[in-house]
């Protein structure tokens, strides 16, 4: 089964994915794509922080924070890949394949039993930014886009509360 | 509780004076302690955090305790790129979460879109007790 999860930011999302994997994984290690790249004490601070929401939670952790065809996954995994707007941050900004986004996560969905995938509506604020901003937002909505026309299942969290927009709730 | 969130002008304020006959107030931190309707609670959130007195966690627990059936009417301001000033940022992510606590406490939450409601979660009260 392959989920979008989408929503604002702090709206409880990865709350919501994270138990949603687990579910789907039924007692298996949930695979969890971890795609952010830390620079400072904030981003330490988040890392620490979904680390501790895992806590006690069956997890294989891998880092990747671009190329994701470098990866092979376990046989009949259930993967969590949280998130795509860092994805395409670190593949636009890191010279990576920022073209090639979509293709790697549509690719990587068709190797996993179940795929979660987490990502964040960034395009509601109407403030008028840079060109490079601008670019990214425009290239974030097109994969958001193609990403939940592949899956199943959209799901979008509003204060923690998961309305289906996509397929039957699961 | 109820909570009633959407996008900046969606709505909530004439949705809670005119559907449900209540008059919302923007609110202190002190304030929202007592009002039945607070209005704009983003910016309560934002007294809160420039007075620095209690963290989030505490504040929640007070208004939960002292106005267990109030109208908080909510902006949703998540859904924009990462704010450039960490007092922003704290500010967003603070508002976020403190939507999250009230929706788990409420009994009704409505979304407005367009000025449209949409109930997304609503729970039987038990009139028996």
């Amino acid at each position: 089964m392959k989920i979008l999860v989408t929503g604002g930011s702090k709206c409880g999302k990865s709350t919501f994915a994270e138990n949603l994997a687990q579910r789907m994984a039924n007692g298996s290690p949930v695979t969890y794509i971890a795609t952010m790249q830390v620079v400072d004490a904030e981003d330490l601070a988040v890392v620490a922080r979904h680390k501790k929401q895992r806590e006690g939670q069956n997890y294989q952790v891998i880092e990747q924070q671009k190329n994701l065809s470098a990866l092979t996954l376990e046989k009949d995994a259930t993967v969590l890949l949280e998130d795509i707007p860092n994805l395409l941050a670190n593949e636009m900004f890191l010279d990576g394949c920022p073209d090639k986004v979509e293709e790697s996560l549509m690719a990587l969905s068709e190797t996993a039993r179940h795929i979660v995938f987490v990502t964040n509506e960034v395009g509601s604020d109407g403030f008028p930014y840079d060109e490079d901003t601008l670019r990214y937002l425009s290239r974030i909505s097109q994969v958001n886009r193609a990403i939940a026309q592949h899956c199943e299942h959209v799901v979008e969290v509003v204060c923690g509360i998961p309305l289906y927009i996509k397929g039957a709730p699961v | 509780m109820k909570l009633i969130i959407g996008g900046r002008n969606c709505g909530q304020i004439e949705y809670a004076r005119g559907v449900m006959g209540l008059s919302p107030a923007c609110c202190s931190v002190e304030e929202s302690y007592h009002a039945s309707c607070i209005a704009d609670f983003h910016d309560t959130l934002k007294s809160l955090l420039s007075e620095g007195v209690l963290s989030l966690d505490e504040y929640l627990g007070n208004l939960f305790q002292k106005n267990p059936n109030a109208m908080i009417l909510c902006d949703e301001v998540g859904m924009g790129i990462i704010p450039l000033h960490r007092e922003d940022r704290v500010w967003r992510e603070m508002v976020g979460r403190a939507c999250c606590a009230i929706a788990l406490q409420a009994d009704e939450v409505i979304r407005l879109v367009c000025g449209v409601p949409q109930v997304i979660k609503k729970t039987e009260k038990n009139i028996n007790g």
